[in-house]
């Protein structure tokens, strides 16, 4: 790379520290029309512009008086605060996030947070590490977004309790009132969540649960909320589209039974269910989402063939589908974590990250990319993925590795 | 494509403490969301915004700068988008025309503010900025000389020079996004370094980083 590029490249790495220290991105959204007359001649839209001009000018005082403001937060104690500010709830007691409508987010002791965008209608709060009880004002207007790890819940007005735990990968939300709706890993399309239930997912291992109140497992299924005390086989794998409870549901006389094994935990046994009926018969007859959970069980038996086998057909039958692009991360993770292939893993992660820009797993791809182009000896890529990664997700789980690749790309 | 409310089990309504159930986004391609937005669906719009808005700034950060207009030129691009979103030919290109769409906005933008430059009280050095206060003092300074050296320079050859060496294009992207052939591109960055290196050399913070280069032209 030349001088030039590598000066461009440093200006651009200040111009997004900038721009993440300037965010505009959200009240930007908010003025944009829901309603545009498309294809405008350019003379119509100029004799429009005009007469909005004019209008404007006379309007724009009365605008300014009745425009809704921002609510304002207080945190803990203090009034006066910045968005994007670190807030760090204290180890003895919670530290509580008000808003000006009556709003809270309770900080659960040694968690972190930060506030990023805020507006007349809710707040944007990213939950970085430990939970917090949420407490939101209905309104028919609201709009509030947690990010949360991966995960993203939109809140019209309800309270919960919701937490993420980095190093472990793991999620949790509880419904005390109202609903949500979260969307991340193994719920791309979004679930709404009710009164009551409580939603977990262990991300590094592609498994989630939902549990409604008063449920009673009658299959004998470990108890997920114990699962981490425990020396066990992995949890059933849950199918994000039909199911709502770890345990299995009663299979019916008709039920296909490798399914069944496979969302039990019984991997081997179910894919030598699938082998006694042909692999290739069983793959070319299953939904995207059995094709899917075969992968997935394959993936977890550590047997790569037959994982690598459905993950291809998946890609194959439903082409540019979402079922597709999780075929593509799976077999990038597939290839990083148990194969040790890093430019397969490249591969993969760039197809995953090419099919679905804005994607539920972007993060998680473009981090992992990282680490396999310079696992791969690809530094300058490691670096390229470093400055996207930086600017999209400047503290995400990867932040630090991706500046020690930027860091080290310079020496 | 529809989400999960309208996939809920009959009778699993939401709470009654929520007064509204909001319509889910939009899922899909690119190719698909230009479907979506030609066929006004809803959300469609916030998908665009959502999944672009970030590259979009970052290409009017590249070519303008960090300025106080930055956020109005954005509006600008997204609402051009919508407003002419028939006239895109290749669904799955959408990011390239957005690309495209922002250079262009830029560009008008720079070719406003030196029409009326004479009209400016002040230097174009101190037009507003975003505030830079949390950068180091070599930081700031290196990103304001920068942008003082190619304001300089002119338009065409300012946007080739940022979206090469700024925003790390190639230069068949460089191409697509000023609409012109990959020589014109060429020829255009050849002058905009030459003149970009000659003016770089009176200022120490960008003269160091680039002396090596700077030695080269020389011999």
């Amino acid at each position: 790379m030349n001088r030039l590029s590598e000066l461009g490249e440093r200006i651009a790495e200040i111009q997004d520290r900038v721009l993440c220290e300037n965010d505009h991105l959200e009240e930007v959204r908010q003025r944009i029309p829901r309603d545009v007359t498309p294809g405008l001649s350019r003379r119509r839209r100029t004799v429009l512009a005009a007469a909005a001009l004019a209008a404007g000018i006379a309007m724009v005082t009365f605008f300014l008086m009745s425009s809704p403001r921002p609510l304002t937060i207080a945190v803990g104690e203090a009034s006066d605060f910045e968005i994007g500010a670190w807030i760090a709830a204290p180890a003895a007691e919670s530290l509580p996030i008000r808003f000006s409508d009556g709003s809270t987010v309770y900080l659960d002791p040694l968690s972190g947070a930060r506030i990023t965008s805020i507006t007349a209608y809710g707040a944007r709060v990213l939950l970085e590490r430990g939970s917090a009880k949420v407490e939101i004002i209905p309104r028919e207007d609201a709009e509030w977004r947690l990010d949360v790890g991966p995960f993203s819940v939109r809140v019209t007005g309800t309270r919960f309790h919701v937490g993420w735990s980095p190093g472990q990968e793991i999620f949790s939300l509880k419904m005390m009132s109202g609903s949500v709706l979260v969307s991340g890993p193994m719920v791309p399309r979004g679930r709404v969540l009710s009164a009551g239930e409580t939603f977990r997912a262990w991300v590094g291992e592609n498994r989630m649960e939902i549990v409604s109140p008063g449920e009673v497992l009658r299959d004998p299924a470990p108890d997920a909320s114990t699962n981490t005390e425990r020396d066990e086989p992995p949890e059933p794998i849950v199918s994000s589209q039909n199911t709502r409870r770890a345990a299995p549901k009663p299979a019916g006389p008709t039920a296909p039974l490798w399914q069944s094994l496979a969302r039990e935990g019984r991997y081997d046994q179910a894919l030598d269910a699938v082998q006694r009926m042909g692999i290739g018969r069983v793959l070319a007859r299953s939904t995207a989402a059995d094709i899917l959970l075969l992968g997935d069980a394959a993936r977890l038996a550590g047997r790569v063939g037959p994982a690598t086998h459905a993950y291809n057909t998946a890609r194959r039958r439903f082409p540019r589908s979402d079922a597709a692009s999780m075929a593509a991360f799976s077999l990038g993770r597939m290839a990083f974590d148990q194969q040790r292939d890093f430019a397969q893993a490249s591969r993969w992660l760039e197809v995953y990250l090419d099919e679905k820009p804005g994607g539920s797993l972007e993060r998680e791809a473009m981090g992992r990319l990282i680490e396999a182009h310079n696992r791969a000896g690809a530094s300058a890529k490691a670096s390229s993925v470093a400055r996207r990664y930086l600017a999209r997700y400047p503290n995400g789980p990867h932040a630090r590795y991706a500046k020690n690749a930027l860091a080290e790309t310079r020496e | 494509m529809l989400g999960a409310v309208a996939n809920r089990p009959r009778g699993k309504g939401l709470s009654a403490d929520v007064a509204v159930v909001r319509p889910l986004k939009f899922v899909g391609d690119d190719e698909a969301l230009v479907k979506a937005l030609r066929a006004h669906h809803p959300g469609a719009g916030e998908v665009l915004y959502d999944r672009h808005a970030n590259h979009v700034q970052r290409v009017l950060a590249r070519v303008v700068g960090v300025d106080a207009e930055l956020p109005e030129l954005l509006h600008d691009v997204f609402v051009q988008a919508l407003e002419s979103i028939h006239s895109i030919r290749d669904g799955a290109r959408l990011k390239a025309w957005l690309t495209s769409l922002a250079v262009f906005t830029a560009r008008g933008c720079i070719r406003r503010r030196s029409r009326r430059s004479w009209l400016r009280f002040r230097a174009p050095e101190n037009l507003p900025e975003q505030s830079i206060d949390t950068l180091d003092s070599d930081a700031r300074e290196e990103l304001r000389t920068t942008y003082r050296l190619l304001e300089q320079l002119p338009v065409d050859l300012r946007i080739a020079f940022a979206l090469r060496f700024i925003a790390g294009m190639e230069l068949t992207e460089v191409a697509e996004a000023c609409r012109v052939s990959l020589s014109t591109v060429k020829r255009r960055l050849a002058r905009a370094e030459r003149l970009f290196l000659a003016r770089a050399r009176r200022h120490p913070v960008l003269a160091d980083r680039l002396d090596p280069e700077l030695s080269r032209r020389r011999r």
